[in-house]
């Protein structure tokens, strides 16, 4: 079987600017298709991202004073006999919701200058957080009973050694070269000791630089608002949300209850807008091709009808319909060569443009030629239609008059 | 003749229907997807007030040591300690309503609780302030008006609420005069406001607080000394001195306080700035301020926005590769365009056996794809309105973000007409030129 290039050139030539138009199309689609599936995959790492928490299974509810203190033992008690509570600690700030402190810690106390120290999200709580949320010790130890405080006056914060449990990460940042366990480091003229370590866990804001850098106190400040982390199995959570509220009112009327709220729903509030924009992109990318194989397919239909004379001629002198069809592959193989190396240069040009005015990453090579793959069997695979049709034109019109 | 092409149009598109509504939807479609975005971009880059934007400035002052950065690019914290706003509140306090005196609002973000007889209690947003507030940002009264500078000056009870909690609380209507029980005080209602939500919302803006709602009770500032109220806003320090009460708290270091002030003369600017740099000078004899070249800055309202990234750039990205989407659909449409033109060259071809000129071809076909493009950018504006409306359910981000206005109504069928006759010019052009001969021949 020849492969008919002289021919197809030619043709292709005769109509330039049709086929300008067809290999602009492949380009352009290729462009903006690598750049938003590149950006929507970064999206997609960023919020799937493990956060080390058992996300599925935590609940928490806040609870604000209106006179006094709010004792944390007898309110904790109280959420434990709820049904399908399997665990209840007491922190400073709900999980995955942008609230809550962070601070700078120093390895050398002698080192004065504060702003020498690492930046880490501070997470109040006590000896029930690590089994609740969990994470994953893989050194040292959790926080005894004995050890754990509850601050309910500013004079109480501690000012003792003060046992904190700190992420791999950010141990390793303090600490590289030696084992942080059982280290001390200092914080505002406060000593903290380093009894365990965990694998990781996200806390108040998972995209911030210090995402993984975290620290846990073994003591709660307990003289404001109190928010109760409740581990429960998924299918008991929403009956625990709907009774949490009335149960915790019953041990004290001199409070406010906020909404109860799942961690699950604070992550996907607070990846919204990342998802949205997923979204908006994925559906970009989809309209982009559809429309680009349906221009495809309306393109080579029109010529079709613009050459049934010259195909007619072509199978009266002898061409099969295997040839004709050959001849339209071979004619959108080398459009779509053509347009996926215009297309290639233009990602990386739309690329860099962005990069440089905008946060973009430089646009990574697997996805600008798995772009370029898929584009080229999508197009050769919206072509069949018509080359069919081409190919089912009969012989006999060669000979009709005019 | 304009109306004869109108009607040609018409049948135009009426006799290729496919090619037609291939052609609508791919404008349409392209059309609202950049419109969308557009508009997204727009909102969250807007001018929340333009008439004043460019005399309204956030204070920033660098009280804190070298080795203290905050991580911004001029090394300036977004707020102000508690002395630092008093002291600079009382310096240019304004007694009466007169307009050339400088006038200034500190403020910061709480939670009270608000009790009411036949309901429980709730938790409401306020922000504590001092009455300059309401003249510096516009802020529109429905009834009555802000607490008397007395109650600024001595602490009093007096309290603004906004529609939300006016509804909430007392049914709506004119209640100024009437009692709020705010942490179980008792507070005068002196002025309810009429709805109000700057987009952005630039005097709380840094940390997400630019596209949330606004708060529904204002107290006055000066109470902060009296009353610990529960903390909703954001805060920094960088010394080491331990704060063992509130009160230490309100004389310390910590930088938790939104300070702006209003210049609307150059000699009201020069003379602002002179008195905060002999304000530094002043507070580094006394031991703050230990930077030897601390700095103040003011910055205008659309540069603070841009100072705490309030525009995000992720939307940019995508509004532009929108506008690329939008150039994909328009390519299509020249190639359906150009397919439909050469197809019905016969019929143009009598119409030019018949005496029309090429220009008057050129001219009808023009006209076509101006129709065309219209119907793209009206079907593009409903689909627009459509996802929109959508959007607008998902957050109160993009409730805010979400809106339709004047902009887009004119933008999405002048970009469709525009972009529509561009793609057309070629077309219409490559067949006008043709000789008339060739497609008269019987085919």
């Amino acid at each position: 079987m020849n492969i008919p290039i002289s021919p197809v050139v030619s043709s292709l030539l005769k109509s330039k600017v049709l086929s300008l138009i067809v290999l602009g199309q492949i380009a352009l689609t290729i462009a903006v298709v690598s750049n938003a599936a590149f950006f929507a995959i970064e999206k997609i790492q960023l919020i799937e991202r493990d956060t080390g928490l058992a996300e599925t299974e935590l609940l928490t509810v806040t609870v604000n004073p209106t006179e006094g203190v709010l004792n944390v033992e007898s309110l904790q008690q109280s959420i434990r006999k709820v049904a399908g509570v399997e665990n209840v600690s007491v922190v400073i700030a709900p999980l995955l919701a942008r609230e809550g402190s962070s601070s700078s810690y120093l390895v050398d106390p002698d080192d004065q200058t504060l702003g020498n120290g690492i930046e880490a999200q501070v997470t109040w709580t006590d000896h029930n957080f690590i089994d609740t949320i969990g994470v994953k010790l893989i050194a040292g130890r959790n926080f005894s009973p004995e050890e754990t405080s509850y601050a309910y006056k500013r004079s109480e914060v501690f000012d003792w050694e003060l046992p904190v449990i700190v992420s791999k990460a950010f141990a390793e940042a303090l600490f590289p070269k030696q084992s942080a366990l059982g280290q001390v480091i200092y914080n505002n003229n406060k000593i903290l000791k380093i009894v365990g370590i965990i694998e990781k866990m996200h806390s108040q804001e998972p995209k911030r630089d210090i995402a993984e850098y975290q620290i846990i106190y073994s003591q709660m400040l307990a003289m404001g608002h109190q928010v109760y982390l409740i581990r429960a199995k998924k299918q008991n959570l929403r009956q625990i949300k709907s009774e949490v509220t009335g149960v915790l009112l019953t041990v004290s009327s001199k409070l406010i209850v906020d909404e109860p709220k799942l961690v699950a729903d604070y992550k996907r509030d607070y990846y919204q807008q990342d998802t949205l924009l997923k979204n908006a992109l994925l559906g970009l990318i989809g309209a982009l091709i559809i429309i680009t194989c349906l221009g495809i397919v309306g393109m080579a239909l029109f010529n079709i009808s613009r050459k049934v004379k010259q195909i007619g001629t072509r199978r009266a002198l002898g061409a099969s319909r295997q040839d004709i069809m050959l001849q339209f592959f071979v004619e959108n193989t080398i459009l779509s060569t053509m347009g996926i190396f215009l297309g290639v240069v233009m990602a990386l040009v739309i690329n860099m443009v962005l990069m440089s005015n905008y946060a973009m990453e430089k646009l990574n090579i697997d996805i600008l030629l798995l772009t370029c793959l898929s584009v080229f069997v999508l197009t050769s695979l919206a072509v069949i239609l018509p080359a069919k049709r081409a190919a089912s034109i009969s012989p006999a019109i060669a000979t009709r008059n005019a | 003749m304009f109306f004869y092409y109108i009607n040609l149009a018409y049948k135009s598109i009426k006799q290729t229907p496919i090619i037609s509504a291939l052609m609508l939807l791919a404008i349409a479609i392209g059309i609202s997807v950049s419109m969308t975005f557009t508009a997204l971009h727009q909102a969250r880059t807007a001018n929340p007030i333009p008439e004043k934007s460019d005399h309204l400035y956030a204070v920033q002052l660098q009280t804190q040591p070298e080795f203290s950065t905050f991580h911004t690019v001029d090394e300036m914290y977004q707020q102000l300690t508690m002395p630092d706003a008093r002291q600079l509140l009382a310096a240019f306090s304004s007694i009466s309503d007169n307009d050339s005196k400088i006038r200034s609002a500190a403020s910061y973000r709480a939670g009270l609780e608000v009790r009411t007889d036949d309901k429980p209690s709730f938790l409401e947003a306020t922000r504590v302030t001092n009455r300059d507030f309401f003249s510096l940002f516009n802020v529109p009264f429905l009834h009555g008006k802000p607490w008397s500078s007395e109650a600024d000056q001595q602490g009093l009870y007096e309290v603004v609420i906004g529609q939300v909690l006016n509804q909430k609380v007392f049914g709506g209507g004119d209640n100024v005069g009437k009692v709020l029980n705010l942490d179980g005080q008792a507070y005068r209602v002196s002025g309810i406001l009429a709805p109000w939500q700057p987009v952005p919302r630039f005097y709380d803006a840094p940390w997400g607080g630019a596209f949330e709602k606004t708060e529904q009770i204002f107290i006055p500032f000066s109470l902060a000394q009296k009353h610990e109220f529960r903390s909703w806003g954001n805060g920094s320090g960088w010394d080491d001195i331990p704060i063992n009460s509130y009160q230490e708290f309100l004389e310390s270091e910590q930088l938790w306080i939104y300070f702006w002030v209003e210049l609307n003369t150059p000699q009201q600017k020069a003379e602002y700035e002179a008195y905060l740099e002999s304000y530094i000078k002043q507070q580094q004899l006394s031991g703050r301020f230990s930077r030897p070249n601390a700095q103040y800055s003011l910055k205008p309202v659309m540069q603070w926005l841009e100072y705490n990234h309030v525009g995000s750039q992720d939307n940019a990205i995508l509004m532009i590769l929108s506008y690329l989407f939008l150039a994909v659909c328009l390519i299509n449409t020249l190639g359906l365009l150009l397919s439909k033109f050469i197809r019905l060259a016969p019929f143009t071809s009598v119409r030019r056996a018949l005496g029309a000129s090429s220009v008057q071809i050129f001219y009808q076909y023009i006209v076509e794809v101006a129709v065309l493009g219209l119907l793209g950018g009206v079907f593009g504006l409903i689909l627009t309105a459509l996802t929109l409306t959508t959007l607008q359910n998902m957050s109160t981000e993009l409730f805010l973000l979400a809106q339709l206005d004047w902009l887009i109504w004119v933008l999405a069928p002048a970009v469709a007409i525009v972009s529509t006759i561009t793609t057309g010019l070629y077309p219409a052009w490559l067949v006008c030129r043709a000789q008339p001969a060739v497609y008269l021949k019987i085919q």
